[in-house]
C-alpha cells in the first residue's frame, strides 16, 4: 500500500487529512493496545509512526482501518 | 470475467487492489460506507483528490483474490449509491409521517382536548348517563 511504508519492525503511515480526521487518528491511537504509536502532523498529511514486534504490516493497517472505525462511530461521515 | 474494470489496478504481487473513483460519479459517504463493508475482510486505505479522483487501496487479510475484492467493492458503491438516492428521496415522506404522528399524539394527549364526531347527535356523557363517578 502507498499511504505505508516499512522498514524493519516500524511502519509509518501517511494519511490525508481530507478522508481522514486528526481527532480520530488520536482517538485511535488511544484505543489502540497493539504497537506503539507516534504522531507526526502537517496540514497536508497525518503522519502515524508505529513500532511492533510482531506483523508491523498487518497493525499498521488494521490502523488505517480503525480510523475509519472511529469516524463511523463518531458519525463524522 | 473476462477484461478488467477500467477504474481498478490489480497488482497480483503485491496481492492489492487500487481503484480509481471519480467523486463525481460516487460521492465520499458513499464511499466510507462501501469501505466499511470490507473492513473485516481487508486493509482499506482512501487517498487521492476528494475534487478529481479518490484512490481506494483494498488488501485482504488472508490469502484472497484481490480482484474479487475490486470487483465487489465497485458493487457496494451501487449499492449505496441507490440505496443513498432512496433515502433522499423517501426524506420527504418520513418527515411528513413523523410530524403527523406526533401532531396526532400531542392532540389526544388531555381528555379535553379529545374530540369526534356526532353527526346523528345521539352521544350521551357517560356521567349523564350513569352517574357521576363514587370516590
Amino acid at each position: 500500500m502507498k499511504g505505508i511504508q516499512i522498514k524493519g519492525n516500524k511502519a509509518v503511515i501517511f494519511l490525508d487529512p481530507s478522508f481522514y480526521s486528526i481527532e480520530s487518528v488520536k482517538e485511535t491511537i488511544e484505543n489502540s493496545d497493539v504497537g506503539d504509536f507516534r504522531i507526526k502532523g502537517s496540514d497536508e498529511r497525518i503522519i502515524v509512526e508505529v513500532a511492533s514486534e510482531k506483523g508491523v504490516e498487518s497493525v499498521a493497517g488494521e490502523f488505517c482501518n480503525n480510523v475509519l472505525m472511529t469516524m463511523k462511530n463518531k458519525s463524522e461521515v | 470475467m473476462p477484461g478488467n474494470p477500467k477504474n481498478m489496478k490489480i497488482s497480483k504481487e503485491k496481492n492489492e487492489v487500487v481503484l480509481f473513483i471519480n467523486p463525481r460519479i460516487f460521492s465520499l459517504d458513499v464511499i466510507y460506507s462501501a469501505a466499511y463493508v470490507f473492513i473485516d475482510k481487508a486493509y482499506v486505505m482512501i487517498s487521492g483528490d476528494p475534487e478529481k479522483e479518490i484512490i481506494v487501496e483494498i488488501r485482504p487479510k488472508t490469502a484472497g483474490d484481490p480482484e474479487l475484492l475490486g470487483r465487489e467493492f465497485n458493487n457496494e458503491l451501487l449499492n449505496y449509491s441507490v440505496y443513498k438516492q432512496q433515502v433522499e428521496k423517501n426524506s420527504k415522506i418520513r418527515e411528513t409521517i413523523i410530524q403527523r404522528a406526533l401532531i396526532t399524539n400531542t392532540k389526544a394527549e388531555t381528555e379535553e382536548d379529545y374530540e369526534f364526531e356526532d353527526p346523528e347527535g345521539i352521544a350521551v356523557p357517560w356521567e349523564e348517563k350513569y352517574g357521576k363517578k363514587k370516590d
